[in-house]
């Protein structure tokens, strides 16, 4: 019994190392040559400061930008506290939340009526960090973005049709707008037209 | 439902059925030990690590000592793993100086890990160092290769005649790793960091936003460790959301590489199984047998999750899928995602029993929470790595043995007589699992520490326990995640019935393996019932169903099914 239990201690600290260390090791190696902007968290720099990156979302409220979905990530959009509501449907707390949601949403969006509201942009997703939006949920929100920044809601409209990202070959998953990328380049508009309303609302790209 | 949602659930399921037929030939080929094409790159380094070890390649063991020698090592592999969560505070890439695990938590969460079940009371990235992470990927290689080395054994069981030996336990185990897990986890990883998974020692990057939000966003070994979850069907991911987080899965494409990664193995052992036993068609009768329930489970549950939340559509929100509309029930899905992918994914990932999710499964419609129930209380739509094939061998013998009841003769299956011993092992094996999901699950509703965990009222919060049970025992992993698992009674509780619910029916299969190894082989008569064909596919489909249903029935109909008829009811629950 000593003996093979000496075997089977070996065969233990071998795979360890194999398999813990040695093929988290040769992964980050790969990374490292290879795909270093991912394997860094696909982080985007602007002026030379990170600003985020565009595999996760981010908090946009104010009502001058695209709105995300509603966030569970700890208070809105956290990177560090990943999760979604975990709601049931027939939970009446989330049915109350979701009533007050839309009432907000109605109120912001005058032009937009009951029963017209994509169900994605009051519900939350998986992780509280998912950066896209429906291409419905984008295009309701173009007449108040319009209004408040006197961009023209046609260009708004064709920024947002330019902006969708369609099934992955033509197969995968559905189409949609990664809210990151489409405010990023509301920014470069924001600033030509109206630049005063540029520095109140992307503090960070001043 | 849509045309596009249908064709891209059918398209990854084919690719995963075509790819599992050259990886089932491969794998017969190294179990038989006969040449493969990689041998030139394996074979040495195997023989190095067998030298290393000490041990005879050619000298094989009986079932008891294979047995025996396996458990040993899941155990001192789960020590390592305990001690390293419980002292991470001393050990490297702890960037956030995170403290050890309670010790509650480090008993569930090593458990977890080497039983190949990775059901997580912990957000991943709140929690373990990088370090303690790394740990958790050691157990998803060897757990995954526990459970196909078992399967394997008891393939040998049914394909020897008069033997007395099933194997050599560290022979089939290297080779496990080495020439599977290993070379795909590294293929895989590579393409997970190529689509943007990070790969990094650090843990945290902080950012200010456009807008000026400061933001933090938690990275670290990421993509090696995605990899592996999947293949190895253990499901456990970096992230508090797993699959959810878009480090972990950033896009649609990375979804069904997931799903793709999840399924392939369990299926090519099916196949492999038959290829082995040289009865091709019995392992395609039991391959459409495990494809029927999921395609009816996946139905099931696209459907309910494309119609999507009554509730929602009366107070104004547009829950209709339209050309730039997804619609449905959209509540903890990534909208890129879209609801087919993501009803594929929450259908293999409890087929498969890996336990990853890209969703939050508690938010799902009540209907489907019963699907996803459903195919984990069974266990047996292809499986994890291993046990899978296990389980539906289990069934198939009760299921033979009930044909044989029928027509008064003694049942035989694959040239074998199946005698009371086997039939008693099968039948234990099938207990052990229903009774290790439903007795605890009783005991907690009827507790306080048990009920005050829960999140959601009314009959979806007796869900949320009874899935936590019946994931815990079928080895998955996956969760209604609104129950708050990270306490005392739930740590102790479910880190029980993980251990019972792996180790019970394994020993029980291995068993039935040492006992058919020693039989004497039959001829075929004409009053052999075939191993194959409609007639022995609707003997192992009806038993299946019979068992499952008769045991499980009444649990789902107090939990989802009365949800399910509350809300058409329109009633909410506070």
């Amino acid at each position: 019994m000593g003996k093979e239990l000496i075997k089977m201690i070996k065969l233990t600290v071998l795979l360890y190392i194999i398999c813990s260390l040695g093929y988290t090791f040769l992964i980050w190696g790969i990374g490292k040559i290879a795909f270093p902007f991912q394997a860094g968290g696909s982080i985007v720099y602007k002026n030379s400061k990170p600003i985020g990156s565009f595999l996760i979302g981010e908090k946009f409220s104010k009502p001058y930008l695209f709105n995300g979905r509603p966030s569970y990530a700890g208070n809105g959009y956290n990177g560090t506290e990943s999760g979604g509501s975990n709601y049931a449907p027939t939970n009446g707390k989330y049915i109350n939340r979701e009533r007050k949601l839309i009432s907000k949403f109605l109120k912001e969006n005058p032009t937009v009526k009951k029963g017209q509201i994509p169900v994605d942009i009051i519900t939350g997703s998986g992780s509280g960090l998912g950066p896209y939006i429906s291409v419905a949920a984008a295009l309701i929100q173009v007449s108040r973005i319009s209004s408040l920044t006197g961009i023209s809601k046609s260009k708004l409209d064709a920024l947002v049709k330019k902006s969708i990202s369609g099934r992955q070959f033509g197969i995968f998953g559905t189409p949609g707008v990664n809210t990151v990328r489409l405010n990023f380049k509301l920014a470069a508009m924001l600033k030509k037209k109206n630049n005063k309303i540029f520095k109140k609302v992307f503090r960070g790209l001043d | 439902m849509t045309f596009t949602g249908v064709f891209q659930m059918a398209i990854t399921l084919l690719i995963m059925v075509i790819a599992a037929i050259p990886l089932s030939r491969y794998l017969s080929h190294v179990f038989n030990g006969e040449k493969t094409f990689l041998d030139f790159l394996f074979t040495p380094v195997e023989n190095l690590t067998f030298r290393f070890l000490n041990v005879n390649k050619k000298e094989e063991t009986d079932w008891v000592r294979y047995l025996k020698t396996g458990l040993i090592i899941n155990f001192l592999m789960l020590a390592i793993v305990y001690f390293i969560l419980k002292f991470q505070n001393y050990l490297p890439f702890n960037q956030m100086r995170y403290k050890g695990l309670s010790w509650d938590l480090d008993f569930n969460t090593a458990i977890s890990f080497i039983t190949n079940t990775n059901w997580q009371n912990y957000g991943g990235e709140e929690v373990l160092s990088n370090f303690s992470q790394m740990a958790l990927v050691f157990l998803q290689f060897t757990s995954a290769a526990t459970g196909l080395v078992f399967a394997v054994a008891f393939i040998r069981g049914l394909v020897r005649r008069e033997a007395k030996y099933v194997g050599n336990f560290y022979v089939d185990f290297i080779k496990g790793i080495y020439r599977l897990f290993l070379p795909l986890a590294i293929l895989f990883a590579v393409i997970m960091l190529w689509q943007g998974a990070p790969q990094t020692f650090s843990m945290q990057k902080k950012v200010t936003n456009m807008t000026g939000v400061k933001q933090t966003l938690s990275v670290g070994p990421v993509a090696s460790m995605t990899a592996i979850e999947n293949l190895g069907t253990n499901g456990g991911g970096f992230y508090d959301a797993n699959a959810a987080q878009p480090y972990e899965n950033p896009n649609p494409f990375t979804n069904a590489l997931i799903i793709f990664m999840m399924g392939t193995i369990p299926i090519a052992l099916f196949l492999m199984y038959g290829i082995m036993i040289g009865n091709k068609k019995h392992a395609w009768t039991l391959f459409a047998v495990a494809m029927t329930l999921i395609v009816v489970c996946l139905a099931v549950i696209y459907s309910q999750e494309a119609s999507g939340n009554p509730f929602l559509s009366k107070l104004g929100a547009n829950i209709h899928v339209s050309k730039n509309n997804p619609g449905g029930n959209m509540e903890g899905k990534q909208e890129h995602i879209g609801i087919a992918q993501t009803s594929l994914f929450a259908t293999a990932t409890t087929a498969f029993t890996t336990g990853n999710v890209d969703s939050a499964h508690d938010s799902f419609m009540p209907l489907s929470g019963m699907i996803l129930m459903s195919e984990m209380m069974l266990n047996l739509i292809f499986g994890g790595k291993g046990v899978g094939l296990l389980n539906m061998l289990t069934m198939v013998i009760i299921g033979v043995f009930i044909a044989g009841l029928m027509v008064g003769r003694t049942p035989e299956f694959l040239g074998k007589k199946i005698e009371a011993k086997e039939v008693k092992l099968a039948t234990l094996a099938m207990f052990a699992h229903a009774f290790i999901i439903l007795i605890p699950f009783a005991i907690t509703v009827a507790i306080p520490a048990g009920l005050a965990e829960i999140f959601n009222p009314g009959p979806h919060g007796l869900s949320e326990i009874l899935y936590a049970y019946t994931s815990t025992v079928a080895n998955n992993g996956s969760a209604f995640a609104g129950l708050n698992g990270n306490t005392l009674f739930y740590n102790i509780s479910l880190g029980l019935t993980v251990f019972f619910g792996r180790y019970v029916p394994i020993i029980c299969q291995v068993a039935i393996a040492g006992s058919l190894i020693k039989k004497k082989s039959i001829p075929e008569s004409a009053g052999t019932f075939p191993a194959h064909g409609p007639l022995f596919y609707a003997v192992v489909m009806g038993t299946i169903l019979l068992v499952g249903a008769l045991t499980f029935f009444p649990a789902l109909a107090l939990g989802p099914i009365a949800e399910h008829f509350a809300m058409a009811e329109g009633h909410l629950f506070y």
